[in-house]
């Protein structure tokens, strides 16, 4: 809704933003099918055993496939600020000595996340090279490993927007957010609950 | 080395406390504390190595994949639409007693989060289900607002419990026991919470009145739509029971079964389009909170692989077991704590990063690892409800202010209403602590007699 006054920073950073909000909200697809597929072969894991028909495999390939929804949708989840943090502090805080503390939180983010990337690369190739694999019906485990530094890749560069994002806002407090989550009040995380229940009854 | 292992897992720590306090994300702040502290102790490129392999080794593991299935199952409960039909038979049944209505919600409740296992959204629920009733056959507000946010806390107890299944992984202990160990202490729950209603009642009927005039035809009439919530907590738990299936095995069935009640209803209601948009919704709140645990998760492990080269958690349970004090004296100590540091922190946070320094101790006092996992995850759900960041309390006052009488009157509660209102009921929770800390039994009959599933 700001749009149209943006300076020229701004913008770019929107534009950005919504690009790779389109790449992160396919992870967090991914992670959605994959968790709905464990539902049904889970599902139907029981059925076979309920007929007493073998089903070999079931825990190597949910251990390969989990990756999918236990690592690959966390930039996804740090665009919307969802990453557990303690705000208490942070609220009390206005202007530029909020962003300044946010923007030092992103740069350390932005270094472990940094380490993490290379580190867990290694991890993979490791695993690539030796051609490790799952116990009981040997699937490669490196697809899950590459995964890893993928998915950490993509949030260091959401870390990176929203340093740029935190930056902006550091040396120009007056203009409006972009390409940050902006902290929600307790009155704002209840009135978001209330809202997701009120589709459901009545 | 200028300072010795230990005071190198001291300074970590302190970190790691602010770089929390500063509002950094908890995962990051574990991770950059551990990693730091790794390099301080072993050098940069050990570090390098050791890091590089956690966020893989330590969520990919088969027995965390339960999680994603458990939360999902909250989610659909919501759109299965079984909660107003849950407190219509709780009415019924339960409704005669005095404070018959608020009675109803704790049952309702209790049902709901036997399927949802979310607090917040347990109470927001119930807080649109149950309270224009109460309000409307005249019950005082401070109670009504009181057992809408307390029934939410029965969640975290009553199988199936995400956070249950979190402090398994993190103390590397069953989860198929833990998630049936929280059943009895849920129900005590809900017994301490009904005799605190209608001894409410009981000594100032003003508080809120009986339902009466119901017959036992209506009652059984009831029964069925309770039907689906029973089938589904019933089959979770006999598969966990009989060990005849792993926990992710029942929560894939549990989910299953919950996906086909609502696709029944959305195929009765011919209501498809807000069916797959419902589901689709649930899946992505699913992966979203599915992913940010299991991010908490391997970003604590960081730092617990740095605790453990640095020694702390052995060095402070051996402090601990020779404190002149005795064990129980220490563990109110633990609990208390917990009590405050919940009152500003996260449920899920809290444990996470609290357990790898506190369980060793606990466990050195000689308790039983079962057993305090549910009395800490009791802990962390009075949290919900105590000032000053007490979610269930700002969700009830929240959705009152949406909600009206027919003729406009609104039903808003207040938060300071809400928050005195739930005072009997923090009380209550201490009585439950209390009672679960004399007869440890209650919490582990039932996991000493199933058969585990390995």
């Amino acid at each position: 809704m700001y749009k149209r006054n943006l300076d020229p920073l701004g913008r770019v950073l929107s534009q950005i933003n919504r690009i790779f909000s389109n790449l992160e909200n396919g992870t967090n697809v991914i992670a959605g099918i994959l968790i709905f597929a464990l539902m049904c072969f889970g599902g139907i894991r029981i059925l076979f055993r309920v007929f007493k028909l073998p089903l070999y495999g079931f825990i190597d390939i949910v251990e390969v496939s989990m990756v999918g929804f236990a690592v690959l949708s966390i930039a996804y989840v740090q665009r919307l600020g969802g990453h557990v943090r303690m705000e208490l502090i942070l609220t009390s805080l206005k202007g530029r000595w909020l962003w300044f503390v946010e923007t030092l939180g992103s740069l350390l983010a932005l270094f472990i996340v940094g380490v993490l990337i290379p580190s867990s690369y290694s991890h993979f190739q490791r695993a690539f090279e030796y051609g490790d694999s799952t116990m009981n019906i040997e699937l490669v485990t490196w697809p899950a490993k590459l995964a890893v530094p993928i998915a950490l890749s993509i949030l260091f560069g959401r870390f990176l927007i929203q340093t740029v994002g935190y930056l902006r806002m550091l040396f120009r407090p007056s203009l409006n957010p972009i390409a940050v989550p902006v902290i929600q009040t307790l009155e704002d995380k209840a009135k978001s609950e209330a809202a997701l229940t009120e589709r459901q009854i009545g | 080395m200028p300072f010795d292992d230990l005071t190198i897992g001291i300074f970590g720590i302190v970190l790691l406390i602010a770089l929390v306090l500063a509002g950094v994300r908890v995962f990051v702040a574990a991770a950059l504390a551990g990693f730091l502290g790794l390099v301080l102790l072993r050098g940069w490129s050990t570090a390098v190595g050791i890091v590089g392999t956690i966020p893989h080794s330590k969520t990919v593991t088969y027995a965390l994949s339960v999680l994603p299935l458990f939360i999902l199952i909250g989610f659909l409960a919501f759109h299965a639409g079984f909660t107003k039909r849950l407190f219509e038979a709780a009415r019924r049944w339960v409704g005669w007693v005095p404070g018959g209505l608020a009675v109803s919600t704790v049952f309702a409740s209790a049902g709901f989060a036997a399927v949802s296992g979310a607090s917040t959204a347990t109470a927001a629920v119930f807080s649109r289900v149950a309270i224009p009733d109460m309000v409307w056959n005249g019950y005082h507000r401070r109670l009504i607002a009181g057992v809408v946010a307390a029934g939410g806390t029965l969640a975290s107890l009553i199988p199936p419990s995400a956070i249950l299944v979190i402090y398994a992984i993190i103390v590397e202990q069953s989860v198929g026991k833990l998630l049936l160990a929280g059943l009895l202490p849920g129900l005590v729950s809900v017994l301490i919470y009904t005799v605190l209603i209608v001894g409410m009642c009981k000594v100032k009927p003003e508080l809120g009145s009986s339902v009466s005039g119901i017959s036992w035809k209506a009652r059984f009439q009831s029964l069925p739509a309770a039907l689906p919530v029973l089938l589904v907590v019933g089959t979770i738990f006999g598969a966990l029971y009989t060990g005849y299936a792993s926990p992710t095995e029942a929560g894939a069935l549990g989910a299953a079964m919950i996906f086909l009640l609502y696709f029944g209803r959305a195929l009765i209601q011919k209501s498809f389009s807000s069916f797959h948009k419902n589901i689709f919704d649930a899946l992505m709140e699913t992966a979203k909170l599915t992913v940010m645990i299991f991010t908490l998760i391997w970003g604590v492990f960081i730092f617990v692989r740095f605790l453990g080269f640095a020694g702390l958690p052995s060095a402070f349970a051996d402090w601990v077991v020779t404190l002149a004090v005795p064990p129980l004296v220490i563990m109110i100590c633990i609990l208390l704590a917990y009590a405050i540091l919940g009152m500003f922190m996260d449920a899920i946070g809290m444990l996470i990063l609290t357990l790898p320094v506190v369980f060793p101790a606990v466990i050195a006092l000689g308790y039983d690892p079962i057993w305090f996992g549910v009395i800490v995850v009791k802990m962390a759900e009075i949290c919900l409800i105590t000032p000053p960041i007490g979610l269930n309390c700002f969700v009830v006052a929240g959705v009152s202010r949406e909600l009206q009488t027919p003729t406009g009157t609104s039903l808003a509660i207040p938060l300071q209403d809400v928050f005195r209102g739930v005072g009997p009921f923090f009380i209550a929770d201490a009585v439950t602590v209390a009672v679960l800390l004399i007869f440890p039994d209650i919490v582990l009959w039932l996991p000493n007699t199933m058969t585990d599933f390995g």
